[in-house]
Formats: structure tokens, C-alpha cells, sequence
């Protein structure tokens, strides 16, 4: 370490002063990169023991301005009624989706590209739309054809409530698709207000929580 | 002399004009931003795309935004995730600029080629498995998350080795004799000079921090996280119509950048003092 | 073979390897995590087919490959991309080149100008795609009135590439122009005194000392610059519609990965866009790498 002695014996005679403004001089960006680097570090690691918690639930609601997110009443409602202790695992209500398939293209969407990642990385369970446009997202593949038998009870349920979606296979054939439930009758309709022209869900198609998203269907549906 | 002195003044001139009339062509957007950003919401959709001065300046767009939007929150989360985006960014990109420009050792064309890679594939792509790890790590709605695809800069490391390329070998050549060995060589006296091509990596890192938009909308919900281009685009979504507070909020957005900007070029000037110099 | 290789590297050199794998490890770890992964996912992809509505990927095999390639979608977009390329990679290079050569020296608003330049990188991308729309508007547009023409800017199949390509032009000067100004700091100022005894011109002095010892830089730009314009995507969707008749002719290869990936849910498909663009991107960048060697002046 023949620098460091070389370094050290230019600091000898110098002041307390001016070793700090030499110090300062030759070596701030080091210095500010290497504590910013540990801060960093130490934050990352305390969050990480803090945090990790599994979801129980996951909605998107696409195009509403009412009160339905974390903390509203609404919120509060399901918690209640499933449940859940949010202080271990998390229900989620998502408002922050706003994109109409029925008025065309949505390409460069960010808050359909935001829905399109929830879904393919199995975060969002289910999502809560105009049927409309449900019919239009469906029409996709994104959504879970509810005669699949994982919401095939679900289906059963709400057999008087199941809107369809048609696809076109690859050989041409068109074909009819359950992709939604009809809600519009629903808690969110009468008491939230949160739909103009009624409001569906779909289900993910990779939904992780099926129980969950019928628990949430018997919240909504309550008289 | 004189015929010297009146060609050069006219050179002076000519280039002038021409960097003025590209000023004008670069700053359109950006005044049509301010200027709309002081309309009415009736001026900003106006038919008649000659009505450019509003017709009384209205200041309340600004306060406007200001109230329901909590900026001072938002401007500390996105100089949060500009800041540690950039130190990181500028650290490991330098470190491995200096690795691939200067010394020899095995794997490094391979590893260089990673390096190349990672920039042809489209950035969407990164999207879905980098949301996939934030979440699996339970870091949803955090500075970190913020930071996260910022870590490394595969564009960084590359423009870094150039810079390092560039420089002359008689330097290091004389620290060598002097029994410096390469960590010192690194940090003493090739780094230092790299200062250019740092700062040009410390300004993309900050304007594509500032610019990236899907990142934080995905990864950081909360309005209280989230960055500033996020929480814009949450704007756009809830009154798509009123371009005029749009543009306000996004006026005001840009304006640290613009400072971060100017801090960051004082330093290309300062630059020649202490690299040119001495070469 | 290698055994042997290693040891007869001496002492300094397994220094020098030792020190050059430290100091990339930051870097590549992290860029393995963060990109290598979804890379490599992207590549698996390309082998299956998505299944809609809840069904799992089926393994197809090359069966991508084969329709991709075979797809008149696919070439055209990829022809649709160079051709964007070709205009916006030389023209921004040059313009912002010679701008930071004005702002290398010293005059007067350098700061203002090198600022003014820098704006459009910070603008709110609506702003930028609301001014464009204007100035390319067939009826109201600022250019139709300049020119007095009625030209449909951005809807006539036969120039809307243009069109586009000018505004990715405008948009990247700025950021060619910050490398520039960096490439420009390291060329030592004694060159130029030298040169101003000899009595060289301004222009004679850009040729003889600014390009050649610019070379590596203007390389570097160059080379990020081809990778990035062939994956160009947020322009053409800022400013094109889905209806517009043109668009087919403008559509870029990143475009119709991202219809199919978002919007269709084909991410088996369009996996296969962006390997075939890496493949292409990789054979450019390879021929660019060997031309390095013949034009590129190192120190």
C-alpha cells in the first residue's frame, strides 16, 4: 500500500482544516458514491426483512373514479367480510387502470400495458370493467374461459350472469367464450356509484386466488 | 489583419444564425408546452391552430395542479431514484469501462459482448421478469423498486470503455513504474479523466430515469411513491381532457431536470481545466 | 489446450485478469439478473405457443420461425425499419456534430444554446407528439402553409416514413449532441494551437484534428445510435393511428412485436420478432466491429 503512506505523509502537516478539504477535494465523488452505495444497501436489506408478504387478493378496476382503493370503505367491506388479517397478507384494489377498447387501438396504453404485465406475471385475480369493454379484453385470450374447471363452480354460480366474448380460432372458426359475470347490480353500482352503464368481472388467466375472487363476488352481491 | 478580422466576424455571424434557427426549431414543443399550459381549456382545444397566445394568462393551472397534487413528495421520489440510478449507474459502468478498455483478462470478449447485447433486445421485454423479481421480493412501492432496472447501465459501461479507449497509455505507464498497482492506477488517475464521458452517462441516466414511465406506473401504484412521469400519466388518465393543467404539470416536472441538466454541464466545462491541461 | 495457456501466464497478468474480473463483476452480475434472464425467457418463449384463456404454453418447436419468416408483415417491418434508420442515424450524427463543434468553442449563450438543444429530451412526450400532429396537419398544419401545399404529411403511404423519421431526427440531436460535447473535451487543446500556427482554417482544422481524433466517439454513436433506430417504436405510435393508411408502410419491426405480445396474446410470436431482430442487430453490429479496426483512431 505504498499510496496510502505516500497519501498519509501529505496529511501529516497539514491542519485539521485543510486534511478535510484535501480529503474533500481529491476524493468527493468517491465519497459520495460509497455512502450513497451503503445507504442503499442498508435500506434494501431492512425492507427486505420488513416486507414479503403474500397477497390474498388482487383487483384491477378499469375506468372509475370512485372511492374503491386500499383504505376506502369499500376496501374495508371485503376485509371484513373474508376476513383477512391485511396486517399479514395483502388485498389489493386497483384503480389506477383507465383504457376503453371500445373506442379503438390501445396501443402505447400504458395503463393497458400496466394491466396486460399484471396479468401475465399472475398478480391480478380478477378485473372489474364496463362489459363492453370486458367483451373487447376477453376477445384477447387474456381472460379465463370460466368453463375451465378451475372457476367452473363459479360459472355454475352465476350461470344467469355470464357474459361471452367471441374469438377466432386459428383455422377461422369463430367461437363463443364465457369470459365475464355481470355485476351490475352489484354493491358498486348501487352504493359506490362507480359504473355509468354497469360493470362486469373477468377473471384472470392466470388468477392464483379463485376463492378469494368468490368471496369478493359474494361481498359485491350482497343485498 | 483586418480582411482576417471582418472574415472571422463573419463566420461569428453565420454560425450564430444557424444556431439560432435551430434553437427555434428544438424549443417549439416546449413553448408550445408553456404556452398552452396558461390557456383555457376551450383556447388549448381550439380549432383554429393560430390562436398561439392565450388570451389571458392564466396562472391558476399551476396552483391548481400544485393543490391536488402532492409535487414536493413527488419531486423527492423521483430526484431519489435519479440520484441513486445515477451513482450506481456511473459506479459499475466505470469500473467495467475501465476493465474492458484498459486490461486484459479471460472471458472478456464474451463478457463484452453481454454487454452489446443487452442493448439490441426491445426494453419491453425486461418489463414482465423485472416485475416479477420486485414483487417476489415483497418491494412493491419503494424507493428501491423505483431504482431497481436502473442498477447497471449496459449503454454506460460501453460509452465508458470508449472514453477509457481513448486515452493515451504513456499515463498509466509512468503510475506503473511509480508502483501503483491497477485499483490505484483506476481510482488516481484514469478515472479522473473519464470525467466527460461520466457526466455524459450521469445526464441519459437522469433524462431516462426522469422519461421512464412504465416502470414506475407498475411497479410503484401508490400515488405517495411513485415517480413524477407516473404520477403525470395518472393526471393524463383522470382529466384527459384539461391539456392545459397537463401541460402545467408537466412544465413543472421538467424543471429540475433542467437544473440537473445545468449542474451536470458546468461540469463538461470545468473538465477541460483539469483533463486538457495536462495531456 | 487451456491448462496450458493459464500457466504460463505470469504473475502480472493473472494479476491484471483478477483485477479486470473484479472490476466487471458489478456489471455483468447485474446485467445477467436484470436482463439475461428475461432474454433468455424471451428465447424460450419463441419456441412455444400462448395459450388463450387460461391454457398453458404448448412447445411448437421452430413452428414460429417458419411463419415469422414467411410472413410478408415481417419483412416489410423490418424494411419499413431500416429505411428509418437510414435517414435518422446520418442525419442526426451530422447535424448534432456540427453543432457541438460550434459549442466546443468559446462564444456567446453557449450555456443558453447547449441548453435550448438539450430541451427536447426533457419535453412531456404529448407535448412533443401534439406539435408534431400540428405542423403535420393537412388542413391546419404550419407546413402545408409555408409550402402552400395540401400534402398529407403523415397519411401518404409514399412519404409518412419520412415524416416520422424527421421527428426521430429532431428528437435525438440533443442526445447526440451531449456525446459529442464529451468526445470533443477529450481531444487535447494543444493540437489546436499547433494547427492555428500553421496557420490551418476552421475547416481544415475539423478534418485534420476534430474528426480523426473524435473517431472513437463518433463510433460509439454511431453504433448505439443503428442499435437503437432499428428498435424505434414510441414515435410511430405517438404520432400514428391504428387507422392510418400509411401505417403498414411505416410500422416498425418493435411495433409488431408490441401488437402482438400487448395486444394480441401471442407472446410466442412475438418472441420470435425480437430474436429475428437481435440475429439481424447482431449481424450489423458484427460487420460494424470489424470496420472499427479500418476507421477508428485510438490513442
Amino acid at each position: 500500500m505504498k499510496w496510502l503512506e505516500q497519501e498519509k505523509r501529505k496529511l501529516e502537516g497539514l491542519s485539521a482544516r485543510k486534511k478535510r478539504e484535501y480529503v474533500w477535494q481529491y476524493y468527493k465523488l468517491w465519497i459520495i458514491g460509497g455512502v450513497a452505495l451503503i445507504l442503499f444497501i442498508i435500506y434494501f436489506a431492512v425492507h427486505l426483512i420488513n416486507a414479503n408478504r403474500d397477497t390474498h387478493l388482487y383487483v384491477g378496476f378499469v375506468n372509475t373514479y370512485a372511492q374503491v382503493e386500499n383504505g376506502s370503505d369499500f376496501w374495508e367491506g371485503y376485509v371484513k367480510d373474508a376476513g383477512v388479517d391485511t396486517g399479514k397478507v395483502n388485498v389489493i384494489f386497483d384503480k389506477e387502470i383507465y383504457f376503453d377498447m371500445t373506442q379503438g387501438d390501445v396501443t402505447g396504453n400504458h395503463y393497458y400495458e400496466k394491466l396486460v404485465v399484471l396479468v401475465d406475471s399472475e398478480t391480478l385475480d380478477a378485473v372489474v370493467m364496463e362489459p363492453d369493454n370486458l367483451k373487447e379484453l376477453g376477445a384477447n385470450g387474456r381472460l379465463m374461459d370460466l368453463e375451465d374447471e378451475r372457476t367452473r363452480g363459479l360459472y355454475e354460480k352465476y350461470s344467469d350472469r355470464i357474459i361471452t366474448t367471441v374469438t377466432e380460432e386459428e383455422d377461422g372458426t369463430k367461437r363463443e367464450v364465457p369470459v365475464g359475470i355481470d355485476i351490475s347490480d352489484s354493491i358498486l353500482m348501487t352504493e359506490e356509484n362507480s359504473y355509468v352503464k354497469g360493470c362486469a368481472l373477468g377473471i384472470s388467466s392466470h388468477v392464483q386466488h379463485v376463492d378469494a375472487v368468490e368471496e369478493f363476488l359474494d361481498y359485491v352481491l350482497q343485498e | 489583419m483586418d480582411s482576417v478580422r471582418t472574415r472571422d466576424r463573419i463566420v461569428r455571424i453565420v454560425i450564430h444564425v444557424i444556431l439560432i434557427v435551430m434553437s427555434i426549431i428544438m424549443i417549439v414543443p416546449f413553448l408550445w408546452m408553456a404556452l398552452t399550459a396558461f390557456k383555457t381549456v376551450q383556447e388549448s382545444t381550439s380549432i383554429d391552430p393560430f390562436v398561439i397566445l392565450p388570451a389571458d394568462w392564466k396562472f391558476e393551472n399551476f396552483t391548481e395542479v400544485w393543490k391536488n397534487y402532492n409535487f414536493l413528495l413527488l419531486y423527492k421520489n423521483t430526484l431519489l431514484m435519479i440520484f441513486f440510478r445515477v451513482v450506481c449507474a456511473v459506479l459499475t459502468a466505470t469500473m467495467a469501462g475501465y476493465a474492458f478498455g484498459r486490461l486484459r483478462f479471460p472471458g472478456k470478449n464474451f463478457l463484452f459482448s453481454l454487454v452489446l447485447i443487452q442493448m439490441m433486445v426491445p426494453p419491453q421485454i425486461f418489463l414482465l421478469p423485472q416485475y416479477l423479481m420486485i414483487s417476489k421480493l415483497g418491494m412493491l412501492n419503494t424507493t428501491f423498486a423505483l431504482v431497481f432496472p436502473g442498477l447497471v447501465s449496459a449503454f454506460g459501461t460501453y460509452l465508458l470503455k470508449t472514453s477509457f479507449q481513448g486515452l493515451p497509455k504513456d499515463l498509466e505507464e509512468a503510475a506503473e513504474i511509480d508502483g501503483c498497482n491497477i485499483g490505484q492506477r483506476f481510482l488516481m488517475i484514469m478515472a479522473p479523466l473519464t470525467r466527460s464521458g461520466m457526466v455524459s452517462l450521469g445526464i441519459f441516466t437522469a433524462v431516462f430515469a426522469f422519461k421512464d414511465l412504465m416502470w414506475p406506473m407498475i411497479a410503484c401504484t401508490s400515488i405517495e411513491t411513485t415517480s413524477l412521469s407516473a404520477a403525470l400519466a395518472k393526471m393524463q388518465g383522470q382529466f384527459a381532457a384539461n391539456y392545459p393543467q397537463l401541460m402545467a404539470a408537466a412544465l413543472m416536472a421538467c424543471i429540475p431536470m433542467i437544473v440537473i441538466y445545468l449542474i451536470f454541464q458546468k461540469q463538461f466545462v470545468e473538465g477541460i481545466a483539469t483533463s486538457g491541461g495536462k495531456l | 489446450m487451456k491448462q496450458k495457456v493459464k500457466k504460463k501466464m505470469t504473475r502480472a497478468q493473472k494479476n491484471e485478469a483478477v483485477w479486470g474480473l473484479c472490476f466487471v463483476a458489478p456489471a455483468i452480475i447485474g446485467l445477467i439478473i436484470l436482463n439475461f434472464y428475461p432474454i433468455i425467457n424471451t428465447i424460450w418463449q419463441s419456441f412455444h405457443k400462448t395459450g388463450d384463456f387460461g391454457l398453458g404454453n404448448t412447445f411448437v418447436g421452430l413452428a414460429n420461425y417458419t411463419s415469422v419468416l414467411t410472413s410478408g408483415e415481417f419483412w416489410q417491418s423490418l424494411l419499413n425499419t431500416i429505411k428509418y434508420a437510414i435517414i435518422e442515424v446520418p442525419f442526426s450524427i451530422v447535424i448534432a456534430l456540427v453543432l457541438a463543434v460550434f459549442l466546443n468553442r468559446k462564444m456567446r449563450f453557449r450555456s443558453g444554446y447547449r441548453t435550448i438543444f438539450f430541451l427536447p429530451m426533457v419535453a412531456a412526450p404529448a407535448a412533443v407528439a401534439m406539435v408534431w400532429k400540428w405542423l403535420y396537419n393537412q388542413q391546419y398544419g404550419l407546413l402545408n402553409h409555408i409550402f402552400g401545399t395540401q400534402t398529407a404529411w403523415i397519411s401518404d403511404p409514399a412519404i409518412a416514413w419520412i415524416s416520422v423519421a424527421v421527428i426521430g431526427v429532431w428528437s435525438i440531436i440533443g442526445y447526440n449532441m451531449v456525446l459529442f460535447l464529451g468526445g470533443l473535451q477529450e481531444i487535447p487543446h494543444d493540437y489546436y494551437e499547433a494547427a492555428e500556427i500553421d496557420g490551418a482554417t476552421g475547416i481544415r482544422q475539423f478534418f485534420n484534428i476534430t474528426v480523426p481524433l473524435l473517431s472513437p466517439t463518433t463510433f460509439f454513436i454511431v453504433q448505439t445510435r443503428i442499435i437503437a433506430a432499428l428498435q424505434i417504436f414510441d414515435i410511430i405510435y405517438m404520432v400514428m393511428d391504428k387507422t392510418n393508411v400509411a401505417m403498414s408502410k411505416v410500422e416498425s419491426l418493435v411495433c409488431v412485436f408490441y401488437d402482438y405480445t400487448f395486444t394480441f396474446d401471442n407472446k410466442g410470436y412475438g418472441s420470435t420478432m425480437v430474436v429475428m431482430l437481435l440475429i439481424f442487430i447482431m449481424i450489423i453490429t458484427v460487420i460494424l466491429q470489424r470496420a472499427e479496426k479500418k476507421f477508428v483512431f485510438y490513442n
